[in-house]
């Protein structure tokens, strides 16, 4: 079924919705809760969790992308899940993430504006938009999807030492789009 | 909220179009050779849209030949084949899409690079399924056979039964000659 046709039946709210974004992106949503929190059972909770929010939130929102809409979903309900854990019982790819992104942020003060998340967001959107195709993806499945160095160099087809160069370039360029910023006085 | 955990969130929050780019399958043949001593490295895309719209074949470049001839025996269905170009370097030309039948395309690519790799990307309306992986083929042969010496070369493209993907691109890094 197309996502359209998804989308509508969401709007029509009719159930079947659930079971054909299931039968779709299922598999593609629990790959993404099971990278952050590696717990097969916990992620299936997410997902499901993801589809309640899906129901729940068109209408009246209509997605662009619909997949990327589940996806950023099934994320934040995961990082959600890591917050009430302690930092001990994070994920190992959650905090590989985390001390990688540490380089982008010259210090470790706190952040607590959540008007700069979206600011934030889109300047990232705009640092993004002028990497290479491939630069991006690498870093897309980095850091949004977080998969490991391996899986990625493995899903592109190039080897792990150009993977985490090229990472490394972008967080380097990306510390200085956010100087000034996120505690980076740098 | 420490600072690399608020980054963290924020790139939960970026752009859906990079979202749904990364998540595009990318895989396949990888083809391999290395001529001459071209330094350089380079990533070359080439899109090209296909849209079953009936019609005799469309030409790109002016380089396209009518079906017919060779692999194209026997073509029963028509479409209209809309080759689009994007390249970070200038240097990559797709000389044209031969023909489309059934769920195969044939493709003529001008490129000069090192490495090959051949990959397909989903179109928004038909994403691909996991695991499917279609068949290249370079003149015939499986691209587990690439060619070795520079020269001009067809790619194929074998969709999966009773699939219509309506994206390719092709990606090169390096210094392989691929000339009509």
């Amino acid at each position: 079924m197309q996502d359209s046709e998804i989308i509508e039946l969401y709007f029509a709210r009719d159930e079947r919705a659930i079971k054909e974004t299931a039968d779709k992106y299922g598999g593609y949503c629990t790959k993404i809760a099971i990278n952050l929190l590696t717990d097969i059972f916990e992620s299936e909770e997410c997902v499901n969790d993801t589809y309640l929010r899906t129901w729940n939130t068109i209408p009246p929102t209509r997605p662009n992308i619909f997949k990327a809409f589940l996806a950023k979903i099934t994320r934040n309900l995961a990082l959600d899940r890591l917050d009430e854990k302690n930092a001990q019982k994070r994920g190992g790819r959650v905090l590989e993430s985390l001390d990688e992104l540490s380089e982008c942020v010259a210090s470790e003060g706190e952040v607590t504006d959540p008007i700069m998340l979206a600011e934030t967001a889109e300047i990232i959107n705009e640092f993004l938009s002028g990497e290479r195709e491939l630069s991006r993806v690498i870093f897309v499945r980095r850091y949004f999807y977080l998969d490991s160095v391996g899986s990625i160099a493995k899903f592109l087809g190039i080897g792990e030492s150009r993977v985490k160069t090229l990472l490394f370039r972008m967080r380097e360029r990306l510390r200085e789009v956010l100087r000034g910023r996120l505690g980076n006085e740098g | 909220m420490k600072a690399n955990e608020f980054l963290l969130a924020a790139i939960g929050e970026i752009d859906e179009k990079y979202i749904a780019e990364a998540a595009r399958p990318r895989s396949t043949g990888r083809l391999t050779a290395r001529i001459g001593a071209i330094a350089a490295s380079f990533l070359v895309t080439v899109s090209i849209v296909i849209g079953i719209l009936g019609g005799a074949f469309d030409l790109f470049s002016g380089k396209m030949e009518p079906s017919g001839g060779g692999n194209s025996a026997g073509s029963s269905g028509s479409a209209n084949l809309m080759p689009t170009i994007s390249s970070d370097t200038g240097s990559a030309k797709l000389v044209g899409v031969d023909s489309m039948q059934g769920s195969t395309v044939r493709l003529v690519l001008y490129n000069t690079v090192e490495e090959m790799e051949v990959l397909l990307l989903e179109s928004e309306d038909t994403p691909i399924e996991e695991g499917i992986t279609p068949i290249i083929r370079c003149d015939g042969e499986s691209c587990d056979s690439p060619p070795t010496e520079a020269g001009s070369y067809r790619l194929y493209i074998e969709f999966p039964e009773g699939k219509d993907y309506s994206a390719i691109y092709f990606s090169g890094i390096g210094t392989l000659s691929l000339t009509k």
